[in-house]
């Protein structure tokens, strides 16, 4: 075998990754070698010098470590709950405009809020009564009846924005 | 063609990058096993088993700054935390973990040339200054040497040299790692080395 032949898969004889037939070929080349031996003796002094490599970490890794972890696990739980309280954030409004516009009324040419206040029961008089009292004059109360079970609203004049 | 190499080749040093592994002890499969069912002792295992490896591959490739060698250790143990799940026992869990730590430290190259850094501006040329010679080369100069000859390489090829000359990996499980085909570990190798070698030669002036 010529030097140039050899001299491709060196790095794989100093490696250990041929076959025994390629690597004792190499190695009947390089004991009569003078030159492709030194380059052989090259490769393993690089790559022992590597092998002796030392690096050491700082005493504190696990600690930093353990507190990004937390940190992790903080921000993953908060991202399970996202989708919740994003439906929240949206729901919460919308159930409350709907159920705002519907206490909504025209009385009168002017806009008036109905607030639901409760139903009558038949041990409900004094209460009721109570309520037919209100001290507001800009307050009126409107009963479907006084009967059992009637729903009673609150008419309140609807100032936009307050 | 003299050698490169003051020294006599030391042949009693041998690389044993799984010294570390006792049988006795629960496989890396095992512990990943008990990660994911809640065992957060078992994850601290593993951080126990290749913390100092993966940070050692994380240091030789930027280029021994100690602060962004850790913090990057951390990303690939954070990574690990977040993905145990994904890991296929296909493969080797060092390599898979090796993987993790290959493309991080690839990111943090990527991110850090788009990056404007002033340190880089007020630091330009001082780089080989970086490494910590009490702290690294007490008892061998012509490592350091090397290691300033292994700076020179692009990042691919300072990966491969690290996993195979370092940590033993075979040509196989490095392709696994990198995700590039043997042939190309065989001749990345070969011609990184011979960068090295030429280099080491130029600085000692023996041509």
């Amino acid at each position: 075998m010529k030097c140039e032949d050899i001299k491709i898969a060196l790095s794989e004889f100093v490696d250990n990754e041929l076959n025994f037939n390629k690597h004792s070929a190499i190695k009947e080349h390089i004991d009569g070698c003078e030159q492709c031996s030194r380059e052989v003796d090259n490769l393993s002094t690089l790559k022992n010098q590597l092998a002796r490599f030392e690096s050491s970490l700082s005493s504190d890794f696990e600690f930093k470590l353990h507190q990004r972890i937390n940190k992790v696990n903080h921000k993953s739980r908060f991202h399970k709950f996202l989708p919740l309280a994003a439906s929240i954030i949206l729901i919460v409004p919308l159930v409350h405009y709907l159920a705002f516009m519907t206490a909504v009324t025209m009385l009168d040419g002017s806009i008036h809020e109905l607030k639901y206040i409760g139903k009558t029961t038949s041990s409900d008089d004094e209460q009721f009564h109570k309520w037919t009292q209100l001290d507001d004059s800009n307050k009126k109360l409107a009963c479907s009846g006084s009967a059992a079970g009637s729903d009673c609203f609150v008419e309140i004049p609807y100032v936009p924005g307050v | 063609m003299n050698s490169v190499f003051k020294g006599k080749l030391d042949s009693n040093i041998k690389v044993e990058p799984f010294k570390n592994q006792d049988l006795s002890k629960p496989s890396d499969k095992i512990l990943i096993d008990q990660f994911l069912n809640g065992s957060r002792g078992s994850y601290e295992e593993i951080v126990q088993r290749y913390k100092e490896r993966i940070f050692g591959f994380i240091y030789f490739q930027v280029k021994q700054h100690k602060h962004d060698a850790e913090d990057l250790t951390q990303e690939v143990f954070i990574e690990l935390y977040k993905k145990a799940a994904h890991f296929r026992n296909e493969s080797k869990f060092s390599t898979y973990l090796f993987s993790i730590a290959k493309n991080i430290v690839l990111n943090y190259f990527r991110s850090s040339s788009r990056r404007f850094s002033l340190y880089k501006i007020f630091h330009k040329g001082e780089e080989e200054k970086a490494i910590n010679l009490q702290e690294q080369y007490l008892f061998e100069v012509d490592q350091k040497q090397v290691v300033l000859a292994l700076n020179r390489l692009p990042v691919d090829e300072r990966q491969i040299i690290y996993l195979c000359d370092k940590e033993d990996f075979s040509y196989l499980q490095i392709s696994e790692i990198l995700n590039i085909k043997v042939g190309t570990v065989r001749s990345r190798l070969s011609t990184a080395r011979k960068k090295v070698i030429s280099s080491l030669r130029e600085d000692n002036h023996e041509m």
